[in-house]
Formats: structure tokens, C-alpha cells, sequence
């Protein structure tokens, strides 16, 4: 007891790093300790069994990627080094769709359309691009209820669905129903800066 | 290096009863707070994330607390010397060099600290055992969080600052260590040899501490790089590095006695 009394001081330091470093070796450690695993709940695993499903689980602190393939799944979890804020991968708003991080929203309205492509700064999303698209369709009500003469359109989805890219190339198509006479195409979207209108697109192809 | 390891050793021997009662109050009354706040949870109470269970029954303020009692008890180890036996002019008098005697007492307070950090881990993971345990009692155990100290030490801001896993944290929170404790050496030593215009050195160092302090509490609202952290940690090493420097020339000068 008296050897051990004379030297604490290196006792209570090699107790000391060796607490510090046992915890955060261990908790480190957990990464890997979450639970991703396949279940079956109907139908038989070889169905899957040529295809690869991959994809992510994360939070602003981690992500964890994880893959499937014949059956096993394999996970990489992984810290960030710099914490970041969570942005939910849905837009908000109806009207709005999110690609590669960009939001594009579109307003309703006449045969002129306005996308408006905003980006997130902090946690507003700030506009940073405008594009038109003027599109020579007509709308014709064929409905015969008289009580129906307003000025109204219909389409057959949510003007967001027309919006589709091609890596970094955004392009626009309204999604017409079968009242409309006129010209559709597909258009690619060419964005200004906010203020001043510049006129449209490219081709109108099929 | 024999005289600072005897000198070491009995700066030790002050600080033992100390810092064992300190590393007990850190243990065990975060496990009485942490109990006291889940013992009535059932299966219709809303279960928070177990940072957010540590944060709210107060945990966080006994460590401080702790902190703040170590560094107090410092305070005293060097102030003692001055009352009652004046053992200053015997320390000044010893056969060997003034830095060992510094270094002696810091590197004791170092110590002191790192057993109270290590107090502090245990007692978390003790805490996070007992709230488990609590929570997988009813309803099955469905409402217990997979993996839920991992995630608790990578998600909440002040076990990311006890326990950095980045490179940039773990260097800002060692100079964060450093500049308290040489800081605090510093002050004692300018206010005992009359050197009182030092001691707005001693300002500008707690004010990079606090706001290094305030912007890790809310770091994921911040858009910024890791590296963010680098030029605060370099400050810090530097204003530490001047007050050791200074602290070692004024021992050295006797002005202290």
C-alpha cells in the first residue's frame, strides 16, 4: 500500500487516459451496432436476387449506407466531420419540386409558365434562377355543363410531375388532358437571373 | 526530472481527497437526477431521446459544477502557500528549478481534470444503462432507441464537446482545456506579484472561449467547414503558450513572493 501510495500520481494518470480512451474507443465502436436487416414477408428472396438495392439512412451528425445484394445486406456507417443541418428531402408546398438539391417551383397559370429554381442558403430557400415557358396550347372545355364558364384549366397531375431532368439539364412538359388542342413538347428550361424576363427555351420536340 | 516527478507526487497527495470526492459527486448524482426523472415513465408518456432526459434533469449542471469546484480548489492549492505557513518561501527556496515547480502544479490540476472527464464518461454510460433499463420495462421494450448512447454522443452538443470524434473538435476542445487552466494559474500569479494590467489578457482569452463555446453548442446551424474551428484552437495554443511563458518569468523572478 505504501509503494502504491507513493506513486498515485501515475496511477490516477494511466487510470485517467485509460477510462478516456476504453469509452470513446467503445462508443466509437457502436457505429456499426445499428439494426439493418432483410426481412421476408411474402414471396420468395430470389425474386430480389439480381437486383441491387442500395441507398442511405442519415442525419445531419452520420449516415449510414447500406446495400442489398442476394439477399445480404452490407452497411458503412460513417461520421461527418462537420455537423449539418437535416434538410428534409420533400418540398413543402405544393407546386414545388426538389432535384439535385434545387427546388423548382412552378406557378399556375395561363399559357405562360413561370419556374422559379431556389437554393437553400442557412435554412431559407432564396431564389436564384428564373425560366418562362410559353406553350401554344389551347384549352377547350368539352364538358357541356353550362354552369362551368369560368376561366379555369385542368391538367391531369400537378404541374410539378411535368418537371424532369437529365443529369443537370431541367426540362418542362404540361401535363395535358385531352381538352387541350394545340402544341405540347418538352422543353429545356434555360434559367436568368431573377429579375428580367428573357425569352424561352429550347426546341419543342416530342 | 526527479525533483518535478517528488514535487509532482506531492502536489498529488494535496489534491487526492479532493478530486476522489469530486469524481464520487460526478458518479452518483447524475444517476439519482437521471433516475428521479424517468421513474414515472409508462407506456403513454412521451419517451424523449436520452440527451434530451440528460440535459433536462440537470446532469449537465453538476458536471459544471464539478468543474468549477476543481478549479476553485486550485485556487486554493496556490493561495494556501501565501496564508497560514507562508510554505512560498520555502517553495522558492528548494534546489530546483522554478519551471518544475510551474509545471508541478499544472500538470496535478491536468491530472485532476482528466480523472473528473473520466468520471464523467462513466457516469454517463451508467446513466444510459439505468434510463434503458427503465424504458424497455413496459410496452415490450418497443420504445427503447436502437443503438441510442451512440447516437445520443453524436447528436448532443455537449457530449460532442466532452467527447469530440472529429479532429477539429478534439483540438479545440484540448485548447479549451488549456487556456482554462493555464488562464487560471496566470490570474493567481499576476494578482500575487502586483501585476494587475496582465489580467486583461486573461479577458481576451475567456471571451474566444466563450464564443468558441457558443458556436459549438449549436454547430449544425452553422453552414461552415470543419476547418472553422482551426484559427480559435491556434489563438487559444497561443495565448496559453504566453501565459505559461509569462507565469515561468515571473517565478522565476521571485516577483511572486
Amino acid at each position: 500500500m505504501g509503494k502504491l501510495k507513493k506513486h498515485s500520481v501515475l496511477i490516477a494518470l494511466t487510470a485517467a487516459i485509460i477510462i478516456i480512451v476504453v469509452m470513446s474507443t467503445s462508443i466509437y465502436a457502436k457505429k456499426d451496432q445499428g439494426t439493418f436487416y432483410v426481412r421476408d414477408l411474402q414471396g420468395s428472396r430470389e425474386a430480389i436476387e439480381d437486383a441491387v438495392i442500395s441507398g442511405e439512412l442519415r442525419d445531419g451528425y452520420h449516415q449510414t449506407s447500406f446495400r442489398i445484394e442476394s439477399g445480404l445486406v452490407k452497411t458503412n456507417t460513417e461520421l461527418f466531420d462537420q455537423p449539418m443541418y437535416a434538410a428534409p428531402n420533400q418540398p413543402l408546398t405544393w407546386g414545388a419540386k426538389l432535384i439535385n438539391g434545387v427546388e423548382y417551383y412552378i406557378s399556375n397559370g395561363g399559357p405562360v409558365f413561370e419556374v422559379v429554381a431556389s437554393k437553400r442558403v442557412r435554412s431559407a430557400w432564396i431564389p436564384a434562377g428564373t425560366a418562362t415557358v410559353n406553350l401554344p396550347v389551347n384549352y377547350q372545355k368539352s364538358s357541356l355543363n353550362e354552369n362551368d364558364n369560368d376561366n379555369s384549366f385542368t391538367y391531369t397531375n400537378h404541374l410539378e410531375y411535368g418537371l424532369a431532368n437529365i443529369g443537370e439539364k431541367v426540362y418542362f412538359t404540361l401535363p395535358t388532358t385531352t381538352d387541350y388542342t394545340g402544341n405540347n413538347g418538352i422543353y429545356e428550361l434555360k434559367f436568368s437571373d431573377n429579375w428580367g424576363y428573357r425569352a424561352i427555351t429550347g426546341d419543342s420536340g416530342k | 526530472m526527479k525533483a518535478y516527478y517528488r514535487l509532482l507526487q506531492y502536489e498529488f497527495s494535496t489534491w487526492f481527497r479532493a478530486i476522489i470526492l469530486l469524481c464520487i459527486v460526478a458518479i452518483i448524482v447524475p444517476l439519482y437526477l437521471l433516475y428521479s426523472a424517468v421513474k414515472d415513465y409508462n407506456e403513454y408518456s412521451v419517451t424523449e431521446r436520452f440527451e434530451n432526459i440528460y440535459a433536462s434533469s440537470g446532469s449537465i449542471l453538476v458536471f459544471l459544477v464539478c468543474l468549477a469546484a476543481a478549479c476553485v480548489f486550485f485556487l486554493k492549492t496556490i493561495y494556501a502557500s501565501y496564508w497560514g505557513s507562508k510554505s512560498i518561501y520555502m517553495y522558492l527556496s528548494l534546489p530546483v528549478r522554478r519551471e518544475s515547480i510551474y509545471f508541478s502544479k499544472l500538470t496535478v490540476f491536468v491530472i485532476c481534470l482528466l480523472l473528473l472527464f473520466g468520471a464523467q464518461l462513466i457516469s454517463i454510460k451508467l446513466g444510459y444503462e439505468l434510463v434503458l433499463s427503465k424504458i424497455e420495462s413496459y410496452g415490450e421494450g418497443q420504445f427503447s432507441m436502437a443503438n441510442g448512447l451512440f447516437l445520443a454522443f453524436i447528436r448532443s452538443d455537449f457530449f460532442r464537446m466532452i467527447m469530440p470524434f472529429s479532429f477539429s473538435g478534439v483540438l479545440s476542445s484540448i485548447c479549451i482545456l488549456l487556456t482554462i487552466v493555464t488562464s487560471l494559474y496566470y490570474g493567481a500569479l499576476c494578482e500575487r506579484s502586483k501585476r494587475y494590467w496582465w489580467l486583461t489578457v486573461i479577458g481576451a482569452a475567456v471571451i474566444i472561449v466563450l464564443k468558441v463555446l457558443s458556436y459549438r453548442m449549436s454547430e449544425s446551424l452553422h453552414i461552415v467547414t470543419p476547418s472553422h474551428l482551426y484559427p480559435s484552437s491556434i489563438i487559444l495554443l497561443l495565448i496559453s503558450g504566453f501565459f505559461m511563458w509569462h507565469s515561468i518569468k515571473l517565478i522565476k523572478n521571485g516577483a511572486i513572493a
